[in-house]
């Protein structure tokens, strides 16, 4: 049996609907402080009058969920359902409110096309900052330039400012830089269907050779043929909660189900 | 099986000293910030680093003219221009790194909501790249001062010391300011008005000595005073007794610095939520 790699326990995210004014920004915090005082008092009470409030959005609702080395996992969901955000508290930039996610391992993210480039830097500089944005050492992303500048196919334009890039190019060049990340855990949130058809193959058999060496990969998708081709298991999420989890054939049936549900009480205005 | 790292993602803050630890393991991107920003400030540019010179000197001129000619501010005995632009370098390094590192949480909201790094390393690595702009003014004070006769002493020795007195106010503020920008814009519009009113509290154009003995304690709880008394203390050779402004100024650099980094801390967590 392979070691656990993500575990997940009750956990719950929720976003303001909109930012408070400054007055009630205030006044919740003399109010939280004084319940989190209250609650340590006496701490029984575990009922949450915000679940039912009109001003907060729950976008996650107590997901438990057990990923284990060499899983790729395929999320779907509609939109809104909680899919990015679930991704976003596994890769660390948004905190969840309750509960808890314990990684075993580092969790590297592949971004959308452009995150993280200097349009006034070359493609050359770009590759280095990107690469460590994402997490690698200078080391590694000098070990492995010249697999990065081959797989991108820019190599001609590398001392050129990433300004003067195609749309096409940056995106070429931001997924080489992803493609070399060294983690453990890969978190991919919606960047398959970029490029041309003769990158996005070239992407695919990347990321099938990922999941080949024994990584965990969480890929949020609505493109259904990539993920019925890349991923063992999957995971269906519907309003913040999480509906099934389990192999990837039984959760393709249960989507469709959903979509089928969904499709029928949709007007068309 | 070899020893993985097991990270615990929860609704808790991550404490200061824990946050400093993890930036020494980000050290590499630290750098890779401050070395972008040095590299494409003048990219694009006619003039190039020669603004970094141009800035002061206009600056000097026309305080020359107001301070110098119409106000006749006293200056300690110093030639006006050498006073006034040795002030406006330490003040022109003050202003931008403030501005950058206020700006830093919200011009980076791209990078910090798809990607995880310690989020105190925006304004510390923006308060770092303005240094190249000091240094090159600074060797303009070179010639100021060869032109007027003043020589360089012994006291230079204590330069890093100013430049120190300079860049922890300059953190400390900025950690305070890029926080709070997060949830309230409304520093995005104050900021220009804390850097004007900030200039004229600062002895740039006149002499501490012009300050009313009585206001003198209160006016050296600005960090930059003592910041300033001290750079001219050891180029410049001023006679002034700098101990007071200079202790003044560290103390209160600290708290700020301190009292900002725990708040930034404590901010940090909601940050990718309302960028």
């Amino acid at each position: 049996m392979p070691q656990p790699s993500i575990l997940i326990e009750n956990l719950s995210k929720r976003y303001l609907r909109r930012a408070h004014s400054a007055q009630t920004f205030i006044a919740n915090e003399i109010i939280r402080q004084l319940t989190s005082l209250g609650r340590r008092m006496h701490s029984n009470t575990q009922t949450d009058h915000t679940l039912n409030d009109e001003r907060y959005l729950w976008a996650l609702r107590d997901i438990n969920l057990e990923a284990r080395e060499g899983d790729v996992i395929g999320f779907v969901g509609r939109n809104g359902s909680g899919k990015s955000t679930l991704l976003k508290i596994i890769a660390r930039t948004t905190r969840p409110t309750r509960g808890r996610a314990v990684v075993f391992g580092r969790a590297g993210c592949l971004l959308e096309a452009g995150t993280g480039f200097h349009p006034e830097l070359t493609g050359r500089e770009n590759i280095f900052l990107n690469g460590m944005i994402l997490g690698m050492t200078r080391k590694r992303i000098q070990q492995y330039f010249d697999e990065i500048v081959e797989f991108s196919g820019v190599c001609d334009q590398l001392d050129t400012p990433v300004k003067f890039f195609s749309t096409g190019q940056i995106i070429r060049l931001g997924f080489s830089v992803a493609a070399y990340l060294d983690h453990e855990i890969l978190l991919i949130d919606e960047v398959l269907a970029v490029g041309d058809a003769e990158f996005r193959r070239q992407c695919f058999d990347k990321m099938a050779e990922l999941a080949r060496q024994g990584r965990t990969i969480l890929i949020v998708s609505h493109q259904m043929e990539y993920l019925q081709q890349l991923c063992n298991k999957g995971a269906l999420l519907d309003r913040g909660q999480l509906v099934a989890y389990g192999d990837w054939s039984q959760i393709v049936q249960k989507y469709a189900s959903v979509v089928a549900a969904q499709e029928f009480p949709v007007s068309v205005s | 099986m070899p020893c993985k790292p097991r990270l615990e993602i929860t609704a808790e803050k991550i404490e200061l000293p824990a946050a400093i630890r993890e930036l020494w393991a980000f050290r590499d991107l630290l750098i890779c910030f401050v070395w972008t920003e040095i590299t494409t400030k003048y990219r694009q540019t006619i003039l190039g680093a020669v603004w970094a010179i141009i800035q002061p000197l206009a600056t000097m001129l026309m305080l020359t003219v107001i301070f110098h000619k119409f106000l006749h501010a006293p200056t300690d005995g110093l030639p006006f221009a050498a006073f006034s632009y040795s002030a406006l370098l330490c003040w022109q390094y003050f202003s931008s790194a403030l501005t950058k590192s206020s700006q830093s949480v919200l011009t980076n909201a791209g990078i910090l909501k798809k990607i995880y790094f310690p989020r105190i390393a925006l304004p510390i690595s923006s308060v770092v790249p303005q240094l190249v702009d000091f240094a090159i003014a600074l060797t303009v004070l070179g010639f100021v001062m060869c032109f007027y006769g003043i020589g360089i002493n012994s006291r230079i020795v204590f330069l890093p010391f100013c430049v120190m007195l300079l860049m922890l106010p300059a953190l400390g503020a900025g950690l305070w300011l890029s926080a709070l920008q997060v949830r309230f814009r409304d520093v995005y519009h104050l900021l220009p008005l804390i850097i004007q009113l900030w200039f004229f509290a600062c002895p740039i154009g006149y002499a501490l000595s012009a300050v009313p003995r009585e206001y003198q304690g209160l006016y050296e709880l600005n960090p930059l005073v003592g910041a300033i008394e001290c750079f001219r203390w050891c180029l410049l050779g001023t006679q002034a007794n700098i101990l007071q402004p200079v202790v003044l100024s560290s103390v209160v650099s600290l708290i700020v610095l301190i009292s900002g980094a725990i708040f930034f801390q404590s901010a940090e967590g909601g940050f990718a939520d309302f960028t």
